[in-house]
């Protein structure tokens, strides 16, 4: 049986005023109560104007702690509220499904306790990355992964294709408590890498905008010099293909094989 | 504070002043009755210091996924779930979500 309450994830997209949609803006105008997750303070006290019972998720991050337990921490105080019967809205900045573990675990918790829930997309980090940058991930293909899962994990790698990888300012960090590592870390990072591209190779760090007076950080660099860059946590590392698309010579004379299959048929 | 958030909101959302050069935001902000020195920080386009004078903390953290699903001893211990209200702040704000 379908209960009262019901819980709706927002995206806020990344820029203040710019990208929030009007689907988004009146779930949080018309839900009892208002979790939020947001990039800077000024776009949250701008998102609290809108709703009387906004309440920011930030507090549940403590210093040293890993974050997963925050991440629960944060689901479980959602639930409570849509467990009273409550309209509560996650409103989280950039897309909430993307990269975020909170909204996709709070919603799936929402369903299976036979409560309405569902997610509105934002517009993204990744929707930023390709409007600034200029490159359109169809041209060659492109790869996402998040940098510690990326050196974690043995993962097939196309260097033909772009690679993107999140959260790059916290790479290797196992504990989930570090709010950043430093070059130790990314000299693994790199290691891994150089594993496909030459070290001299060109990457790109990029930071999108999340107020309208900011300028997005788009800055070029040598894959080597990654261990001293200044990073960010949300900073993204961006890596241009560094070799051409291998023709698969073996398939296109099958499929040319079909063509005259296909002539020959026509033509009977 | 309130005048200040919608300024910001009109920048965002308004195609003639998206992305306006410094000289022409000077303009905008210069009939506005607000602090000199928000004003100032807009027209530089200082996010940081924009923030410090609206006493807001610009460096949040808002980071949501993990590289690893949890493990068992990921989870919380048996206590109940503090509220926002009830949880000590961080001694520091300093990391922000990917996506």
């Amino acid at each position: 049986m379908q209960q009262q309450g019901s819980l709706v994830c927002v995206g806020t997209g990344m820029t203040l005023g710019s990208h929030i949609s009007p689907l988004s803006r009146s779930y949080i105008e018309q839900a009892d109560v208002v979790f939020l997750l947001v990039a800077d303070g000024i776009t949250e006290q701008w998102l609290q104007q809108m709703n009387a019972d906004v309440r920011s998720l930030q507090p549940y991050y403590q210093t040293g702690v890993s974050r997963m337990l925050s991440y629960q921490q944060m689901v479980a105080a959602m639930l409570a509220e849509v467990q009273l019967n409550k309209k509560v809205v996650g409103a989280f900045y950039g897309h909430p499904g993307v990269f975020a573990w909170v909204p996709h675990n709070a919603i799936a918790q929402a369903k299976a306790e036979g409560f309405a829930a569902h997610m509105e997309p934002g517009i993204s980090a990744e929707d930023c990355l390709i409007a600034d940058l200029g490159i359109d991930p169809g041209t060659y293909g492109c790869q996402h992964f998040e940098t510690s899962q990326f050196m974690f994990y043995k993962r097939t790698i196309d260097p033909a294709a772009y690679l993107i990888l999140w959260q790059v300012g916290v790479a290797g960090d196992r504990s989930l408590a570090k709010r950043s590592t430093d070059g130790r870390y990314r000299q693994l990072l790199i290691e891994v890498l150089a594993e496909h591209y030459p070290l001299s190779h060109q990457v790109i760090l990029y930071e999108a905008v999340t107020l309208p007076i900011q300028q997005p950080r788009i800055t070029q660099l040598a894959l080597a010099e990654l261990v001293s860059a200044e990073l960010d946590p949300k900073t993204t590392l961006v890596i241009p293909p560094a070799s051409k698309m291998i023709v698969n010579q073996a398939i296109l004379d099958k499929l040319a094989a079909l063509q005259a299959d296909d002539q020959n048929n026509e033509s009977c | 504070m309130n005048n200040i958030l919608q300024l910001l909101q009109k920048l965002g959302e308004d195609a003639s002043l998206r992305h306006l050069p410094a000289t022409q935001l000077e303009q905008v902000l210069n009939p506005l009755d607000f602090d000199p020195a928000v004003k100032q920080a807009i027209a530089v386009k200082d996010n940081e210091k924009l923030a410090s004078l609206l006493l807001t903390d610009n460096k949040i953290v808002c980071m949501i996924f993990p590289a690893e699903e949890p493990t068992p001893s990921d989870k919380p211990a048996e206590e109940p779930v503090k509220q926002p209200s009830d949880t000590p702040e961080p001694a520091e704000h300093d990391i922000k979500k990917a996506g």
